[in-house]
């Protein structure tokens, strides 16, 4: 049975629960605007009925249940899984395009319009007739080099500064300090993640709706996806785990942290603050930042240091070999890239020229050419190659046996080192003359052991000292005179002493020595050469110097070979192994002959192994930023006459010219302009034009297809975002409509109750 | 599907943004023309771009190289036009001058008219082009310090009749003969000079060495003033020669020259006269027969031949052996042309050069000489056979241990010997059918020794001496130059074959070709040489030569120059073809370029405007929906 005043409760409970539900329209309509808000809907209950005497039940009002959250959870998780990837593709898009961007081509002042200005000038320098003419080419020439190596090594700074290897003039570089920043992004959201996991909880553990909590948490992870691999896990209400990598970022109410390290080669790298684990990022924006890093970008960087490298090095070859207007010759046109000190070993040339490249190398016998390798070679003759030693000193001065009886007490004694070891004789004064001199010292153990001896020339009236056993080892160091000089003054002094530095191989032999076998042929079959672990074969009846190295390139072994324009065989390491010549072997005796390995000997990359190395022309790896170091040499850049247009003739057949052709020849400028035409790039088969468009193609079709990834990956998601929008978006006409629903609903639970409180009158007024 | 109006803006706002995008795209095209901004937007004609710039750059360099070659080998040819006609007007002037109607003053006025092309030749040929001499090779720029290249020595010339005075006695080309070439295609040269050395022949140049030996297979090391042990480089024109003074001859040297093309043909200069031998009539049966070789060639003599028989049969293999033959006045037969005789390894050695008279037959002796007959030698060691007898030698055996080894081994009917002053070795005894075999002629022997001594020739054959005491003969090595030029010829670094046979001077200074010694120089005369001549002769009033050498020199000089001009003219042919055909290449390279770089106008257009409509309609569109709300209702 209803009481009187029931009616009064029942629309207070409507004008309540109307009012509850006209507020959460009203934050609808407020939250109408926020990204990540989810509407929020009243659950309105009739309140528990009364039961009545033979009506049944009487209704007792309304009351808000529950004010619900509208989301699918299915389209976020869609969205976060799209998310990552998205992040990823349009990350790696925009760092594509900043790198296509310092490329900047095609332009007209790109790196390929600077190139192709570079080798114009050079052809008009050929051209170039009269001395007035001359001169501006050559200027144009070294201006336009200029450009080409300022353009090379700023762009080269550009990509340093966008993510090359560790700080840039104490900055971080642009990647590493955007990873920086999104890594304090996520540590900042893997705790707030953990604080909400708590405030949820407990407002679920009171049974109230977190609703705003619970978007806020669907927006944290909802970005966190699009910066990293994140995987949500909800098994249970209280155990809301997000990973990275398979590693804990927040799991109820605890956290942890990703920290930054620089690795050894300067990269910054991730770690797990709990257990220092690395973290790889599989995929958004943290893995487009590192993989751009790592690959596209160090790519791209290698392959600017391989161009400057390559050309410095080709360019300055032929250059070298040719004449300045003034007759300097051997001038570098580029700066040598500076190298490594202790490098791993880049290049080596060979001691000797082989003026036949393209002739087998036994040759042919029914000629009286020389019918064999050995013959053709054409040796060095300098000393540099040889131990620093002698094979002969003279001293040279008019001497008569009179300076020995003359010679006073306490006059000096004469010093002679062979091959380390040392015989002093003893005072001069202690002899009566020339004879009996020689016949002391040539009867010494250190002289006579090592092969050494003393002669005297009566005509020139001088000493010799000299190595007198062909097969020896020794090379005489030094020949002195110790202490106190006797008259007649400074015999022994540096002034008259000539060293003749010219030894011949056939004489005096170190580690340097050519060594054949017995009649100086090319050993036939099955002979191999070894480079990097890759064979060879040779055969000196067949192949032909040219021919080796055509087979050596073929089998990209990651040196590539060569002849000079002094006719020298060259191995140049490529950038497959960081410039570094691995190792080298050869079972025969070629590279001996040609004067780049002892024979018998192999070279395996260690510095020891160093010794079995012949060649003095060693070239050890460049340093790693070569391309900063690209630049016009400054001799050139000094006087313009040293520009080396002109070439030269060998005249003393050591494959270097040594005569230059005259003001008005051409023929190196026209090599070096050819060398647009050469392959020296990728093993070998590739210009520099087109090692440049394949570096500008990469680029350019990894930034397209970024772009068209991005674009996919953006439109997938705006309609995931619209799917979920449709769910959980505020409707503004909705929720007008809603707010005219519980406004009059409220209005007419006011009505009620005002009709009530009528009635309630009338029953009054009965009783008075 | 549940839409709210916020849905609808915001793929509004995104629908418009890409168009914009579009938009921002088209318009850079439209307004630059260019089809690609970034590289991206089409990597493949960004690719294109700078391949096909890269070849306009290079054909615009090849056309531009052409025109200038062009404007050298035009001026060179309007030059040697002129020559000709000077030539021309010389000849006729000659032809007139040698009629004997002309009195010594006569032929002085004449002088006068060829001194003076003499002078407009020299001056035309020290023509320029800017500061490069076209005739001078690289060597010198025309500059008021520098000697041009044809340099002139002037003086008196005097005779009975006249004298002229301050007239050219002499020209000396200084320049180098250095190309300077253009670049007209990818790899592809051209030279734009053309050598003085060459054009202003007469005559081809001659050079010899002026020593002579006894026979065209010794070792060079015969030379008076070559010494033995030399071994290295000379070169002709540039070009690299190896020698060897013990091992190689002059036949070897000619063989070796004419092997290569370097410009000179060479020949062995020289004569072996038989010993007189029992023919009475040269056309009578000789009676004897017999197999031999003569350069390689093989020869059969039968008992019928005559001596004319034997002659004719030798001058049938002239074109390859290079040996003429002919009957000599004391019933002997004259060889011209180095000789080597020599018989098959099957055949063995026989008696019929000596009956012929040609070559002693008491012995055959080794080509090679020695320094010393007990030292090491650089022949392999192994056996070789003597008439079937097998010998065995050691490495490096000495030429006493080589002696001994074959007297131990002791073949039939030879003794071996060692000559004490060249310390070659001596085969004697009965040399009839005497077969040697080594490594050179027989697979299964392995020693090489008797090809090092000289026994056996390069393709195996038993090679016989020719006998100092029975016959003359004296041989040298002549080259020359297949075209007019003077030959260059030079010792390469440490050697001196060529200094020491007297070919050219020591003298530290004197760079080639003017280093050749006056007895080696036997025959090089310049146009200049031959006017230089034609005037002299004039004011001698020499009507001898005038009406002989004079006017063969002159035919000499025109014809030189007649063929240099042709040449020319067909290069500048070359160069109009190529020049043509790059200029096709040329049109089609812009093509592709346009292809990869421009836009195509009317397109970026049309695509403008439909974008147009388009953002409009979208704008529109989203104006109304933005005004649509509820709200505006209540």
């Amino acid at each position: 049975m209803l009481t009187s005043f029931g009616g009064i409760d029942l629309g207070y409970s409507g004008l309540q629960a109307n009012q509850q539900a006209l507020d959460v329209t009203g934050q609808n309509i407020a939250n109408a605007g926020n990204e990540g808000y989810s509407r929020q809907q009243v659950i309105m209950t009739a309140t528990t009925p009364l039961y009545g005497v033979g009506v049944g039940q009487f209704g007792t009002g309304v009351t808000v249940s529950k004010i619900q959250r509208i989301r699918d959870v299915f389209i976020d998780n869609r969205i976060i899984s799209e998310n990552k990837s998205y992040g990823y593709w349009s990350k790696m898009e925009e760092l594509t395009h900043q790198l296509e961007l310092i490329y900047n081509e095609p332009s007209e002042h790109g790196l390929q319009a600077v190139m192709d200005d570079f080798w114009t000038s050079l052809e008009n320098l050929t051209n170039a007739e009269g001395t007035a003419e001359q001169a501006a080419a050559r200027s144009i020439v070294i201006e336009n080099a200029n450009t080409l190596t300022s353009t090379v090594s700023s762009m080269y700074e550009q990509m340093q500064e966008l993510g090359g290897n560790g700080s840039y003039a104490g900055q971080k570089n642009a990647i590493d300090y955007e990873i920086y920043t999104d890594i304090k992004t996520i540590n900042g959201y893997a705790k707030e993640l953990a604080s909400l996991n708590g405030a949820i909880l407990t407002a679920q553990g009171i049974n109230q709706e977190p609703n705003d909590l619970l978007d806020r948490r669907d927006q944290i992870v909802k970005e966190l996806s699009q910066l990293a691999n994140i995987t949500v896990t909800n098994r249970d209400a209280d155990d809301y785990k997000v990973t990275i990598g398979g590693m804990v970022l927040a799991q109820g109410t605890n956290y942890y942290q990703i920290e930054t390290k620089t690795d050894a080669e300067g990269k910054m790298r991730l770690y797990h603050s709990a257990n220092g684990i690395e973290i790889k990022p599989t995929d958004g924006e943290l893995k487009a930042l590192v993989e751009f890093r790592d690959d596209i970008l160090s790519y791209n960087m290698e392959g600017l240091n391989e161009l400057a490298i390559t050309f410095t090095e080709v360019f300055n070859e032929i250059h070298r070999t040719g004449f300045g207007l003034d007759g300097s010759t051997n001038v570098n046109f580029f700066e040598a890239i500076p190298t490594q000190t202790g490098g791993g070993i880049y290049k080596l040339t060979a001691t000797n020229y082989m003026p036949y490249a393209t002739t087998a190398l036994n040759g042919n016998a029914s000629t009286t050419e020389p019918e064999n390798f050995e013959k053709r070679v054409q040796r060095e003759s300098t000393s540099a190659n040889v131990a620093s030693g002698y094979s002969s000193i003279n001293v040279n001065n008019k001497f008569s046996e009179a300076h020995f009886a003359a010679a006073p007490e306490g006059s000096s004694k004469i010093t002679i080192s062979v091959n380390g070891k040392t015989y002093t004789s003893d005072r001069l004064s202690a002899y009566s003359s020339v004879e009996e001199f020689l016949n002391k010292v040539n009867s010494s153990a250190v002289l006579s052991g090592e092969g050494v001896s003393l002669t005297y020339d009566n005509v020139n009236d001088k000493f010799i000292f000299s190595v007198s056993n062909c097969n020896s080892d020794a090379t005489i160091n030094q020949v002195q005179e110790d202490g106190v000089t006797f008259e007649p003054n400074g015999f022994w002094t540096s002034a008259n002493i000539e060293y003749n530095a010219a030894i011949s191989y056939d004489n005096v032999s170190d580690r340097n020595q050519i060594s054949t076998n017995n009649d100086g042929v090319v050993d036939f079959k099955d002979k191999r050469l070894s480079i990097n672990g890759y064979t060879i074969y040779y055969d000196g009846s067949v192949d032909s110097l040219q021919d080796i190295v055509n087979r050596i390139n073929e089998t990209k072994c990651g040196v590539t070979a060569n002849i000079d324009p002094t006719g020298r065989f060259t191995l140049t390491a490529t950038k497959d192994n960081d410039y570094k010549i691995l190792s080298l072997e050869d079972n025969g005796n070629l590279l001996s002959t040609l004067g780049i390995l002892s024979k018998g000997h192999g070279y395996f990359g260690s510095v020891t192994g160093e010794s079995s190395i012949m060649t003095n022309r060693i070239m050890r790896q460049p340093i790693e930023n070569a391309a900063f170091a690209f630049s016009v040499s400054e001799d050139i850049k000094n006087n313009v006459n040293k520009f080396a247009a002109i070439g030269g003739v060998d005249t003393n057949l050591d494959g270097t010219p040594d005569e230059s052709n005259g003001p008005g020849d051409n023929t190196n400028s026209l090599k070096l302009a050819n060398l647009k035409y050469n392959v020296y790039l990728n093993n070998g088969t590739t210009t520099f034009n087109d090692y440049y468009s394949s570096l500008i193609s990469k680029i350019a079709v990894e930034t397209k297809t970024a772009a068209s990834n991005a674009e996919t990956k953006e439109a997938l998601i705006n309609n995931l975002e619209n799917l979920q929008a449709s769910v959980s978006g505020v409707s503004l006409d909705e929720e007008f409509t809603n707010m005219i629903k519980f406004q009059q609903g409220y209005q007419a639970c006011a009505k009620f109750i005002n009709t009530l409180d009528e009635m309630l009158d009338v029953l009054m007024g009965l009783g008075k | 599907m549940r839409v709210t109006s916020f849905m609808v803006q915001n793929n509004g706002i995104r629908n418009l943004n890409k168009n914009y995008q579009t938009i921002d795209k088209l318009t850079y095209q439209g307004s630059t023309l260019k089809k690609v901004q970034f590289a991206s937007d089409s990597p493949i004609d960004t690719v294109n771009q700078m391949k096909f710039k890269g070849e306009a750059l290079k054909l615009d360099q090849y056309l531009t190289n052409i025109t200038d070659a062009k404007s050298w080998l035009n001026t060179i040819d309007s030059l040697l036009a002129e020559t000709k006609e000077s030539l021309q007007r010389a000849r006729i002037l000659t032809v007139q001058a040698g009629n004997d109607t002309n009195s010594a003053s006569d032929r002085a006025f004449i002088a006068e008219e060829i001194n003076q092309i003499l002078e407009t030749l020299v001056e035309d040929s020290n023509s320029t082009i800017g500061d490069s001499f076209l005739f001078g090779g690289t060597e010198i720029l025309d500059s008021p310090f520098n000697e041009k290249p044809f340099k002139i020595t002037r003086g008196t010339s005097q005779d009975a009749d006249g004298t002229m005075k301050n007239v050219i006695l002499d020209v000396e080309y200084v320049g180098d003969y250095k190309p300077v070439y253009r670049e007209i295609e990818t790899n592809s040269l051209i030279q734009i000079n053309e050598n003085g050395n060459e054009l202003f022949m007469a005559a081809p140049n001659v050079v010899q060495i002026p020593k002579t030996v006894q026979s065209a297979s010794q070792s060079l090391s015969e030379l008076n003033g070559v010494s033995s042990g030399g071994r290295g480089y000379f070169s002709i024109n540039d070009e690299l020669f190896y020698f060897d003074t013990d091992k190689d001859s002059l036949m070897d040297l000619k063989n070796l020259i004419n092997a290569r093309d370097v410009g000179v043909d060479a020949e062995i200069d020289g004569q072996l006269t038989g010993k007189s031998v029992l023919f009475t009539d040269p056309a009578s049966a000789l009676g004897f027969s017999g197999t031999f070789k003569i350069n390689g060639k093989e020869l059969s003599v039968v008992a019928s031949d005559s001596a004319v028989n034997v002659v004719s049969k030798i001058n049938a293999l002239t074109s390859s052996t290079g040996v003429s033959a002919s009957i000599g006045t004391n019933e002997n037969i004259v060889l011209d042309g180095g000789v080597e005789f020599s018989f098959s390894k099957e055949s063995g050695v026989q008696t019929i050069l000596s009956d012929l008279g040609l070559v002693d037959f008491s012995k055959i002796t080794s080509y090679r000489n020695f320094p010393a007959s007990n030292s090491q030698t650089d022949v392999k060691g192994g056996t070789f056979e003597i008439n079937g007898t097998a010998v065995s030698i050691a490495d490096n055996a000495s030429v006493d241990d080589i002696v001994n080894a074959i007297n131990a081994a002791g073949p039939s009917g030879i003794t071996a010997s060692v000559d004490a002053a060249t310390n070659q070795v001596i085969l004697s005894g009965d040399l009839t059918n005497l077969k040697i075999r080594d490594s050179g002629n027989d697979a299964s022997l392995t020693s090489n020794v008797m090809t090092e001594l000289g026994f056996l020739t390069k393709s195996g054959d038993i090679k016989l001496n020719i006998d100092a005491a029975n016959v003359t003969k004296n041989y040298n090595l002549k080259i020359t130059s297949e075209n007019y030029h003077q030959i260059f010829l030079s010792d390469v670094k440490d050697s001196h074959f060529l200094r020491d046979a007297g070919v050219i001077t020591g003298a530290p200074n004197q760079k080639s070709p003017n280093n050749i010694t006056n007895a080696a120089q036997v025959e090089k005369r310049t146009i200049f040489d031959v006017l230089i001549k034609l005037r002299d002769d004039l004011l001698n009033n020499n009507a001898t030569d005038l009406n002989g050498v004079d006017l063969g020199y002159i035919d000499g000089a025109l014809n030189n120059i007649v063929a240099r001009d042709s040449a020319v003219g067909a290069k500048v042919n070359r160069l109009e073809s190529v020049a043509s055909r790059l200029g096709t290449l040329k049109l089609n390279n812009e093509e592709l370029l346009g292809n990869a770089e421009e836009v195509d106008y009317t397109e970026i257009l049309t695509k403008f405007q439909q974008m147009q409509n388009v953002q409009t309609a979208a704008l529109k569109i989203n104006a109304q929906i933005m005004q649509m709300s509820l709200m505006d209702y209540l």
